[in-house]
């Protein structure tokens, strides 16, 4: 009998194996590069086989680590080794199944992607980190005990660390690397607080000890709970303020690895927030708590998506949008907090809309965000830069990538019928059930916040068409370019997938509905999948007056509008079509340089939010003959953000101020240490005696 | 008497529709720059607030409001804005009022300013729901009062702050007449007079102002201090 | 039985599509006709813009040889994308046979949709003014979107749902006391006038009539385009503003839409009639606005959008404040 839990062990051992073996033929890199990936091919699908049973229903299912309970019988004293096991219910189901659905694509395109790193030396140590990066965020989302979580949550903080920092012969790579270390292990420090406070009140580590007690725990612990895991995971999530590495760290990986770094890593702080709050404190859930998360969401939505519009790196840009993305994931989640809060049936149902609008979104962002980081790093292997813009024309040298980048814009734009336009509907529905809140404050946040979305959704479309126009159409803008090919087939197929995907969870709403009906029914105790969908293609939202929205009649019909529209066009019959030059003012031939910049395409967007963007210009300008006639201009145009101007570096100063004073007792010299040792133990036997 | 009877809930519909729009002239004050359009604003407030008294005064049975609200009328509908019209004619000064925040931003700050008023009404009327037609009213009326000095610390020509000024008596105005059916007679003409008069002595303010500094930019006051 | 409502149905679909794609251009041609008499002009004649897209669709079509097939796909994408929305709306029935597919969101994501593919579709030809034309398309879009959201939340909550024929009817039945003076009706409608106006590019904020780059917006944009392209563009455009106006009559003054699932051939007529009667009314206003004001620098653009964001703001809190909050629960 083969079962679910059977392939859930196979993932495992697989990407453990992909990862030993990765390493064990070291010497022949490119072996144990293909090995490596084949292997985590092989787990991702059995991730899926393993994740479908349990989110569709089946009861979940422990597993022990043989090993692991050995050692707790060598040491029983010791009793934080009690339980080290992993527990896949529906929720973890879920993130095991986001995994692992992104898994199979990626490892496909990392065949092909393996050009790009031939000539380094080491490329097998890449699929050893690779095989280790998804196996601890597998183990993340599925441990049972909170000090085997810290464990894996730190292997994979310091694993995606290593692959940060892959390329480290750029210096900003390093910079970047340094930058994600510091601020993840603030955010680990917080989350060790949390689950101290947490072993305090419950004596044991266990997840299940926690669930037990959460019921009357003291309100000064509550918020503490609160405010630690808000930072604690709101650093992993790239919640602003607490987002500053994320746009350094994502794109300075590998492109393949930026793609799981930004559609699962972070992912991982959205499953522990979810963990928290509704599986351990569901109880003590207090309405303020889902307001400011609603209040930091609706803030890294806008912000996310500002910083992206105005970036000119590729990979770059994709990062900010992760943090409007996350920005939007945790608005449904917070919704669901704030409707859980008041604990009844009707509210539980608001919930359960909300967090399936948040989850469904994770999803989807999860699905086009790597098609585009898998898209932008076909880009940079063929052109070898991520500046757009010297890109441009690459539609005519790389069809197939451009369509893909394409379907991921409109899918990241919120265009129907793609994916994303369905989880931003429903967010918007969530955010209107929010009136139903007796609470005045939420009901005045709820459209302040969806303001604000809409915004973010709008500079999205805008961010990604200038993402999309500026580096894939018109004309080259530099010899970047003219090399460029399309990328191998395992590259093209790999992307294709993911975008075909695209289309399918974007008309097929309600059998994801039903995949996420377990994981809303453990959470928040309702279940939405009956009244949400009316019929197997018509989403509906429980409202006093049922709003329905049917993605798939929405292709169909543009489909036969489309007739309309030909019969429209070809009216007057088949018409000569000429081919001529684009009118360039006059000037003979246009080039390059006349066609509008990225920069130049953000401008009016950087102007309007002036006063968000801060920016700090510099113009300098050489006149030669008189002050009329201008030789050469220089612009230079910086945008700081406020957070690192006004919060980052005064901390940062201060640290340095502190260190400074420190410095002064390390002398370096060995002696010196050696006296300190010699007085603390004097010190510490008269005082222990 | 006034044997006039009107639909109470047309009544209050009306009342808050004037209302609504006494807080719109507010807004508007906030989102454009033209001098001349602030006075104008301004008419158009004074007139809805008229409107509004003159309302109560006929179907509410508060009959002495009706000077008020005459007197509303013809002092701030027509007296203050022609002799606001003669300042701006007579020190012919640039027609763009000059900001300290830009105007997205003020508006947005004002919307705020509406929020929390509505909060702040909320919370006081929660223990005494007695009055009806109030609680929107009074909203509204501390909504301009807010905006009002808001406007004035943000706006730096000498005469938007005038404005300003005037905006906030409005508000109080507004606020009178919605709680207590009026403020005793005497009160409430003691403060158009006193209104008047601080028109008059702003107005040779002014004057002095653009004297001295070819300005009414009060930014240049800072100089004063020597 | 059942085929009789069947039948009735892809009547009233079919004809919703038919009086869409029909009336649109007339739209476009009475605005002109008012704007000219009110500047003391003859005009062209009111049939103007059906000849205008005859003679474009017998037009040779020039492409430039830099573009891709985004530039010859996106006039289909954008046509389409509106005339679908011609399907969706409540137009004289408030009952839409396929308004289950789509709300009031899904048609703004439309919108979206026709000018995502037109902003690539400007930047595509390599030429300065179609880059310029994306670039301020997609920036004002980002300020309308927030305040047309807000207006229609304001909208939905009065209602209980963002479901358009929900809405229509809602509202027919609210009108029916004094509620036409509510505060928040009236906001909601002058945000969403704006709103209107900056969305289908009239003269506070662009300029239909103009070729000057200094401050055209969205004409930059389809300078490229020609023959029966642009024919297609421009009957999208006619649509876009008869659609706007149509939301604007359905929501605000839905007085003598048919309001049945099984409307009567009077009741239809009756509806047609009038709602013929309020389009041309609220195109004359258009006309009037588009004659009284001066068309706003592109940065003062924000300004007035603001003004609408802060109208239908305030429009929502007052509704709170306001009586109605009573009875707003959605549930």
């Amino acid at each position: 009998m083969i079962d679910a839990q059977f392939f859930f062990g196979l993932s495992l051992f697989l990407y453990l194996a992909g990862a030993v073996l990765g390493a064990l033929w070291c010497l022949r890199p490119r072996r144990s590069y293909y090995v490596s990936h084949l292997l985590a091919l092989a787990a991702g699908i059995s991730g899926i086989t393993s994740s479908v049973p349990v989110l569709l229903g089946q009861s979940p299912y422990h597993i022990t680590i043989p090993w692991l309970t050995a050692l707790s019988n060598v040491a029983p004293s010791i009793k934080l080794f009690e339980n080290f096991s992993l527990q896949v219910d529906a929720l973890s189901a879920f993130f095991v199944f986001v995994i692992s659905l992104l898994v199979v694509p990626v490892s496909i395109y990392a065949f092909g992607y393996l050009r790009e790193y031939e000539h380094k030396q080491s490329v097998a140590l890449l699929g050893v980190l690779y095989n280790l990066f998804i196996l601890s965020m597998v183990l993340v989302v599925t441990a049972n005990n909170a000090l085997f979580f810290l464990i894996v949550w730190e292997v994979m903080s310091v694993v995606s660390y290593f692959l940060v920092t892959f390329d480290h012969e750029k210096t900003e790579n390093t910079q970047a690397g340094f930058l994600y270390i510091v601020m993840t292990h603030v955010g680990t420090a917080f989350i060790v607080l949390f689950f101290l406070i947490f072993y305090q009140q419950a004596g044991s580590f266990d997840f299940e000890a926690f669930r037990k007690v959460a019921a009357n725990l003291p309100d000064l612990a509550k918020t503490l709970l609160f405010v630690f895991a808000l930072i604690g995971f709101g650093t992993k999530a790239g919640l602003v303020p607490l987002h500053i590495w994320l746009p350094y760290a994502h794109p300075a990986a590998p492109s393949h690895i930026s793609a799981l770094m930004s559609g699962v890593m972070i992912k991982t702080a959205v499953y522990g927030m979810l963990r928290i709050f509704f599986d351990f404190l569901k109880p003590d859930l207090v309405w303020w708590w889902g307001l400011v998360l609603l209040g930091l969401a609706s803030l890294s939505a806008i912000l996310g998506i500002l910083y992206a519009v105005t970036e000119k790196d590729l990979k770059k840009l994709l990062a900010y949008s992760s943090v409007e993305n996350m920005g939007i994931i945790l608005i449904g989640v917070s919704l669901a907090m704030i409707f859980s809060s008041y604990q009844t049936s009707t509210f539980a149902i608001l919930a359960a809309v909300a967090l399936i609008a948040g989850l469904y979104h994770l999803l989807n962002h999860a699905v086009f965000k790597s098609v585009l980081f898998l898209g932008a790093g076909a880009v940079v292997s063929q052109t070898h830069t991520r500046n757009i813009e010297a890109l441009g024309g690459l539609i005519k040298k790389m069809p197939w990538t451009a369509a893909c980048f394409l379907i991921g814009s409109i899918a990241i734009s919120a265009l129907p019928p793609f994916n994303g336009f369905i989880s931003e509907w429903l967010t918007f529905q969530a955010l209107l059930l929010g009136f139903n809140v007796p609470d005045l404050i939420v009901k005045i946040i709820v459209p302040l916040s969806a303001a604000l979305l809409a915004l973010g959704a709008a500079l999205a479309t805008a961010c990604f068409v200038k993402a999309f126009g500026v580096s894939f159409l018109a004309l080259p803008r530099s010899e970047h370019v003219q090399t460029a090919q399309e990328v191998s087939s395992s590259m093209k197929w790999a992307m294709g997938s993911l975008a075909a995907l695209c289309l399918v969870l974007g008309i097929l709403p309600t059998a994801v509905v039903r995949l996420l009906d377990g994981v809303t029914g453990a959470l928040v105790g309702a279940s939405a999948a009956a009244s949400m969908g009316v019929n197997p293609l018509t989403l509906a939202v429980p409202s006093a007056k049922i709003v329905t929205v049917a993605p798939l009649g929405l292709a169909l019909i543009l489909l036969i509008v489309i007739p309309v529209a030909l019969g429209v066009a070809y009216m007057a019959g088949e018409l000569r079509t000429r081919r001529a030059q684009t009118w360039g003012c006059g000037l003979p031939k246009l080039s390059p340089r006349m066609e509008y910049t990225a920069t130049g395409f953000s401008k009016p967007i950087q102007l309007i939010f002036k006063s968000i963007y801060q920016p700090r210009k510099e113009i300098e300008i050489e006149t030669d003959v008189s002050s009329y006639v201008h030789k050469r201009i220089r612009y230079e145009l910086q945008i700081e953000s406020p957070f690192e101007k006004y919060f980052y570096q005064p901390v940062s100063a201060f640290v340095l101020k502190i260190s400074a004073i420190v410095r002064r007792i390390q002398t370096g010299s060995i002696n010196t240490y050696l006296a300190y040792i010699f007085i603390a133990l004097v010190i510490l036997l008269l005082l222990v005696r | 008497m006034l044997s006039y009877s009107l639909d109470p809930k047309l009544l209050n519909q009306l009342i808050d529709l004037f209302a609504a729009f006494i807080l719109v002239s507010s807004f508007l004050v906030l989102a454009i720059k033209r001098l001349y359009v602030h006075v104008r604003l301004y008419a158009t407030q004074s007139f809805f607030l008229a409107l509004v008294a003159f309302l109560v005064a006929a179907f509410g049975g508060e009959p002495h409001i009706f000077i008020a609200a005459a007197l509303t009328f013809i002092f701030k509908v027509m007296l203050i804005p022609f002799l606001f019209r003669r300042i701006i004619n007579r020190l012919n000064v640039q027609q763009e009022a000059q900001l300290t925040l830009n105007v997205p931003a003020s508006l947005i700050v004002a919307a705020g300013l509406v929020l929390g008023a509505d909060y702040l009404t909320r919370t006081i009327l929660e223990t005494n729901q007695t009055f009806e037609l109030s609680r929107n009213v009074l909203t509204v009326s501390l909504s301009v009062v807010l905006m009002g000095l808001f406007t004035m610390v943000t706006r730096k020509k000498a005469l938007t702050q005038v404005i300003g000024f005037l905006t906030i008596e409005n508000g109080l105005f507004l606020a009178g007449i919605a709680i207590t059916a009026g403020m005793p007679m005497i009160v409430e003409l003691g403060v158009l007079f006193d209104v008047l008069v601080a028109v008059f002595i702003m107005g040779v303010l002014l004057y002095r102002i653009n004297e001295t500094f070819d300005t009414i930019n009060v930014e240049k006051l800072t100089k004063l201090k020597g | 039985m059942d085929l009789k409502i069947l039948g009735m149905n892809v009547l009233v679909a079919l004809s919703q599509l038919v009086l869409f794609l029909l009336v649109a251009p007339l739209v476009t041609g009475w605005a002109r006709r008012v704007k000219a008499f009110m500047q003391n002009r003859r005009g062209p004649s009111l049939w103007q813009p059906y000849f205008n897209l005859t003679k474009q669709l017998r037009k040779e079509v020039v492409v430039s040889e830099n573009t891709s097939w985004i530039f010859r796909f996106t006039p289909y994408i954008v046509f389409t994308a509106t005339l679908a929305i011609g399907l969706l709306i409540p137009i004289y029935t408030s009952f839409v046979p396929l308004g289950f597919i789509g709300d009031v969101i899904a048609i703004i994501y439309l919108l979206a949709l026709a000018r995502f593919f037109m902003a690539l579709a400007g930047l595509d030809a390599a030429s300065a003014f179609g880059g310029l034309g994306s670039s301020r398309e997609m920036s004002l879009a980002a300020i309308i979107e927030p305040a047309m959201i807000l207006a229609i939340f304001t909208v939905a909550v009065t209602a209980g749902s963002t479901s358009l024929s929900t809405i229509a009817e809602k509202m027919s039945d609210k009108l029916n006391g004094w509620d036409l003076l509510a505060p928040s009706h009236l906001f909601a409608f002058i945000g969403l006038f704006i709103v209107a106006l900056a969305e289908t590019g009239r003269i506070p904020v662009d300029n239909p009539a103009t070729h000057l780059e200094l401050t055209m917006i969205h004409e930059a944009m389809i300078l490229e385009y020609s023959g029966r392209y642009l024919a297609l563009i421009e009957w999208a455009a006619s649509m876009k503003l008869l659609l706007f106006l149509t939301l604007l009559a359905n929501i605000f003054f839905p007085w003598g839409i048919a309001a049945s699932e099984q409307p009567t051939f009077d009741g239809v007529a009756l509806g047609l009639g009038i709602y013929l009667l309020k389009i041309l009314i609220l195109t004359t206003l258009v006309a009037f606005v588009e004659c009284t004001t001066a068309k706003l620098r592109l940065f003062r653009v924000p300004d007035l959008l603001t003004v609408s964001f802060v109208l239908s703001l305030i429009a929502l809190v007052l509704y709170f404040i306001l009586g109605g909050g009573a009875s707003h629960a959605l549930l």
